[in-house]
């Protein structure tokens, strides 16, 4: 026992890790061409449906589909309005297994697991596919901890403990009902507990009723599961996941209640139908029957109660801060088909981009308490900047004539600018919140290193939106040489606080060379800004 | 923050007390740039008795000076506390502001 316990504990851990690293390598993964046809692909309601179908068919687990979507989702490569189907869906595809009973995707996924795992250990294949490399990786480290939740608990009908419990519920369909439910919760595979449903009722420790009950019991599992596996998530991939726990923790309390009313009132319902379609009663597709009808309740389910269930959930689990700051606001790949527009967007959001680095600022003010960390504001802005830059490198791929081009030139040059700002406003953030001590005699000194630096990025977001150019010289002025200032500026600090020990010398060195960097950045950016504001005297010069 | 109009001359002079934070700076900015476009030299600050002046109050300076500039004058600020001074000096915003160290000897020399 103790080892089937170790088994599952580190097929939980794998398949924990597995999530969390192909949400991590896909967040790096920067081709916005496969984003865009994974979008494309999920904006079709036939093509997600199939895809979610087959998606299904070949993980075996409607569960590992909604958990691999949800990390697209965080990563954001798709919206959810267009993952839910796709999760729908995902649990029709596994009735195949149950009609078929062979489908052994097990070893797809160890070769999988072995191939990328091996060429990521050696370094194989270009630098590019890395991000994709690692994200197949954990795709198979994830399906490899399933199975070894699945092995762990493939001895259990042997069991003596097993046995007695299958001769306690002995003729209970509601006892078989709640066993399927926490078999789930630990195989995690509804088809898998199906198929060994439709084997203990052929081995005969089952009623067809009751193994039908196992296998309904499987959906209020799902549930559970999903509750149990999406404690780490928040927002939006928290929305995935309990959808896939609502429907089908619906389809199984539906199809239960159908169970009971046709039990007690002779009408012909769920049963009924599976022995009309397939009259022997020895026969197993009789049961495979109840299962598709399990899952197709789910789609039913999912197709009529979608909408409501959408807005109840995105207000049970709102987007996060990160969440929604990690939105760009202007850019979308619809914009890409008109270089033009597509220009004119990127240079909207990089504006944007700019114009939240105040806010990293603020979170110092003793007056203005941070409603959002710094840290995750950061993360968020990273993460549009990705976006940004992944967009202007498809404006590439458009052809742009001559004059777009050096207006991309001119955007390229910005952004690498805006991002490198963006990093070192955090830094000089951090290390102002590190020395941060209002009776500090350095205290007004960095207190006037906080205000400028506000102020001149205020005087830069000015500049970037174009509406005065007189902002522009202004910017410029502004930030001329501080060479001599920052200079006197580090002695005033050395003189101000004598008892200092070096590390917090250290430390005021460092803000202040940060806070000279983030000068520095603002004047290239004014400068890039004239290149962007006369970007026909880019291509002559 | 409180904001005293008067008038000297050809110039309106506000007398700001107080700290030049956000609010103030929405204060001071309703107050101050409809008065810009009154001519070159239409306006003053009197800071003597301004206590503190955080980035969004900067930026209102900046700016007013920007459009006082448009109008081929300059806005004077006058009186600033040498902690003022030396916040604005250590800023280095001080090369956006027109600061004067006595108001009345600052519109003297005008006339």
């Amino acid at each position: 026992m103790a080892q089937l316990l170790a088994l599952f504990l580190a097929g939980l851990a794998l398949f924990f890790h597995g999530v969390s690293g192909i949400r991590t390598h896909l967040q790096g993964l920067t081709s916005r061409r496969l984003r865009r046809q994974l979008a494309a692909w999920s904006r079709r309601p036939l093509l997600a449906g199939t895809g979610g179908f087959l998606f299904g068919a070949v993980t075996q687990s409607s569960t590992a589909v909604a958990f691999i979507l949800t990390s697209l989702v965080s990563g954001g490569l798709m919206s959810v309005a267009h993952a839910l189907p796709i999760v729908a869906w995902a649990n029709l595809g596994t009735v195949p297994l149950v009609f078929f009973a062979s489908l052994n995707a097990h070893l797809a996924f160890l070769y999988l697991l072995g191939v990328a795992g091996l060429a990521l250990a050696f370094d194989l294949g270009p630098s590019r596919l890395r991000p994709a490399l690692s994200a197949l990786f954990h795709v198979g480290l994830l399906f490899f901890g399933l199975q070894l939740m699945k092995e762990a608990f493939a001895p259990l009908p042997s069991q003596e403990g097993f046995r007695d419990l299958a001769a306690f519920i002995q003729g209970s369909a509601l006892a078989t009902f709640v066993a399927g439910a926490l078999l789930r919760v630990l195989v995690q595979s509804s088809s898998a507990i199906a198929v060994i449903a439709i084997a203990l009722a052929h081995g005969g420790l089952l009623s067809l009723d009751q193994a039908a009950m196992m296998m309904f019991g499987t959906g209020a599992g799902v549930g559970l599961s999903i509750f149990l596996l999406s404690s780490n998530l928040r927002g939006v991939p928290r929305q995935i996941a309990l959808y896939q726990a609502l429907i089908n923790g619906v389809s199984g309390l539906v199809l239960c209640t159908l169970y009971y009313v046709e039990h007690y009132s002779g009408a012909p319902l769920v049963l009924s139908l599976s022995a009309t379609l397939a009259p022997s009663p020895d026969s197993p597709v009789r049961l495979a029957y109840a299962f598709l009808f399990l899952q197709s309740t789910a789609v039913l389910a999912a197709l009529v109660g979608s909408r409501p269930a959408a807005v109840w959930l995105a207000r049970l689990c709102p987007p996060t801060d990160e969440q929604d700051l990690s939105r760009p606001r202007f850019i979308s790949n619809e914009a890409l088909a008109d270089p033009d527009s597509a220009l004119e967007l990127a240079d909207k959001e990089q504006v944007a981009l700019l114009a939240q680095l105040p806010a990293q600022l603020d979170t110092l003010r003793q007056d203005a308490p941070a409603a959002v960390p710094p840290a995750v504001r950061h993360r968020a802005a990273q993460a549009i900047a990705l976006e940004i830059q992944g967009f202007l490198r498809e404006i590439v791929e458009q052809s742009p004539d001559a004059q777009a081009s050096a207006r991309l030139l001119a955007l390229e040059q910005r952004h690498a600018l805006v991002v490198s700002l963006t990093d070192t406003v955090h830094d000089f953030t951090a290390a102002l919140a590190r020395l941060r001590n209002p009776g500090a005699a350095s205290a007004p000194l960095l207190e006037s290193l906080l205000e400028s630096l506000d102020t001149l990025l205020l005087t830069a977001i000015d500049a970037a939106r174009l509406s005065d150019p007189e902002d522009l010289a202004l910017l410029l002025r502004l930030t001329a040489d501080r060479g001599d200032l920052m200079e006197r500026l580090r002695r005033q600090l050395l003189a101000s606080e004598t008892t200092l020990d070096h590390a917090r010398k250290s430390d005021l060195f460092y803000a202040t060379s940060l806070f000279e960097r983030a000068v520095w950045l603002l004047r290239q950016l004014g400068l890039a800004q004239q290149a962007l504001a006369k970007p026909a005297a880019v291509t002559q010069t | 923050m409180q904001i005293t109009p008067s008038t000297r001359g050809s110039r309106t002079v506000l007398t700001l007390a107080g700290k030049l934070d956000n609010a103030g700076s929405e204060q001071l900015r309703a107050e101050l740039l409809p008065r810009l476009s009154a001519g070159p030299a239409s306006v003053a600050l009197d800071c003597s008795a301004l206590d503190y002046v955080t980035s969004s109050g900067f930026r209102v300076l900046l700016q007013a000076e920007k459009e006082q500039r448009k109008h081929g004058g300059r806005l004077l600020l006058a009186g600033l506390t040498p902690a003022l001074r030396n916040l604005s000096q250590n800023a280095g915003l001080h090369t956006g502001l027109h600061r004067v160290p006595d108001l009345d000897s600052a519109l003297a020399a005008e006339s």
